[in-house]
């Protein structure tokens, strides 16, 4: 810990970041800001019990040692229960790890692939191609930042 | 009888296609720990997931207006996913799921389902299927040994589209588990409608969920479930494809293993003949020169 001055102990709260193809982030935090679909959250230690709905955006979280890591997420959910902080997404990215030039490349091959589904019809490779054109523009936005 | 260069000429073929089937078995034990890891990835993702569904659906008192979850009584049209390999020389994988697949075809005619089409995931199976002239409503390939989760969203959404929209009252995926490197174990698991126990899952006490007070939802919990419930079929299927893709390669091990063997022993037999092939000739030479050196005297 940082001090042990008592009272000034930095609160803290154990902070997981899950996707499906493995743990991105598992530690702990005194701060995270997630953006979920009614704006963005920030959650400190000792928060209420919360539950919310993630949309495509960056979530940033500070660490102990007082380092800010910014992942670039997709849609997903946000769990806080007595300070453990669960984000689950489908993908998350740090934004030091975007690499722009394949994120560009990732870009126009969804808009390739939408205008190809878009041209035939097909109603499910047209939604995926979709939320493949939002995660990519999400990473050029993050990667940006 | 062959000659001595016939049969030499086989050990080499038979010598040349050990070496094939030893460096498939090979790459398949690599690609295998690979597939185990990504299915021990996962694993975290899944369980938090369960728990958050579990602790929406305690909150939110009601399942009853969830589509996904309405069970049709009389349930006429039904879609079989089957989650076979893009490739063969696997052994009996792919063809075992298609067996399964058909069982439970005629379980459900038998039951009074009318219609039931196939979602072809692999290469192999979609062949099958089309060649047998089963109805195949669509076919997603080319991931079966490395599927990522962005590919099981695309079938889940195909699934689900399907089932909200009515072209069939029940979907059921048959793959492959992966049980151990020498055990796979061919599954057949209702997929849609979801199963309520599924969602109301208490059977996980962990005191953190069980201390707490009412988590505060954004927005309500019916809505979150809704949303929820087609995320939990995604990790599903992506973990049906994952099961499916360690399972292929332990499969291919296991099949390129008795492979190398088999060609082992053949060699080994083959060899014997053309030892006996060379004796006989040797024999039947001396003989020769004795008859000659006897007909001399």
């Amino acid at each position: 810990m940082s001090t042990s001055v008592p009272g000034t102990e930095k609160k803290r709260m154990g902070v997981r970041l899950l996707t499906p193809e493995g743990p991105a982030f598992d530690g702990f935090a005194t701060m995270l800001v997630a953006p979920s679909v009614e704006g963005e959250v920030g959650i400190l230690p000792r928060h209420t019990p919360l539950i919310a709905f993630l949309r495509t955006g960056d979530t940033r979280i500070t660490t102990v040692d007082d380092e800010k890591v910014v992942f670039a997420t997709t849609e997903g959910y946000l769990s806080v229960l007595e300070d453990q902080v669960l984000v689950l997404v489908a993908q998350a990215e740090p934004a030091d790890n975007i690499d722009r030039a394949r994120a560009q490349a990732a870009l126009e091959r969804a808009e390739a692939k939408l205008a190809e589904a878009e041209a035939a019809g097909d109603e499910v490779g047209r939604v995926a191609a979709e939320s493949a054109r939002r995660r990519a523009e999400n990473r050029l936005r993050v990667a940006d930042q | 009888m062959p000659s001595q260069r016939d049969i030499k000429r086989r050990i080499d073929s038979v010598r040349n296609t050990r070496k094939i089937t030893r460096a498939m078995e090979l790459v398949a034990s690599a690609k295998l720990r690979r597939a185990q890891e990504r299915i021990e990835s996962l694993r975290p993702y899944a369980q938090a997931m369960r728990r958050l569904m579990a602790q929406a659906a305690r909150q939110s008192g009601s399942l009853t207006s969830l589509p996904l979850l309405e069970e049709r009584g009389e349930a006429a049209r039904a879609s079989i996913v089957a989650i076979t390999g893009d490739r063969g020389l696997a052994g009996a994988f792919n063809v075992n799921i298609l067996r399964a697949g058909f069982a439970a075809e005629a379980e459900m005619r038998g039951d009074g389902v009318g219609d039931v089409v196939y979602t072809a995931v692999g290469k192999k199976g979609a062949g099958t299927l089309n060649f047998r002239g089963l109805t195949v409503d669509r076919i997603f390939q080319g991931f079966s040994t490395e599927p990522t989760y962005a590919d099981a969203q695309q079938v889940t959404e195909h699934l689900v589209r399907g089932f909200t929209e009515g072209h069939f009252d029940r979907v059921l995926v048959v793959y492959n588990a992966f049980k151990s490197v020498l055990e796979q174990r061919v599954t057949v698991e209702r997929l849609l409608p979801i199963e309520r126990e599924l969602v109301e899952d208490e059977q996980e006490h962990d005191p953190l969920v069980e201390s707490r007070a009412l988590a505060l939802f954004e927005p309500d919990p019916d809505i979150f479930l809704s949303k929820l419930l087609p995320t939990f079929l995604d990790t599903t299927i992506y973990r049906a494809l994952l099961e499916s893709a360690a399972a292929e390669h332990a499969a291919r091990r296991n099949a390129m293993h008795s492979a190398t063997d088999n060609a082992g022993s053949l060699i080994s037999d083959l060899t014997l003949a053309m030892n006996r092939a060379r004796q006989a000739s040797i024999t039947q030479e001396i003989l020769e020169v004795v008859a000659g050196a006897d007909a001399l005297v």
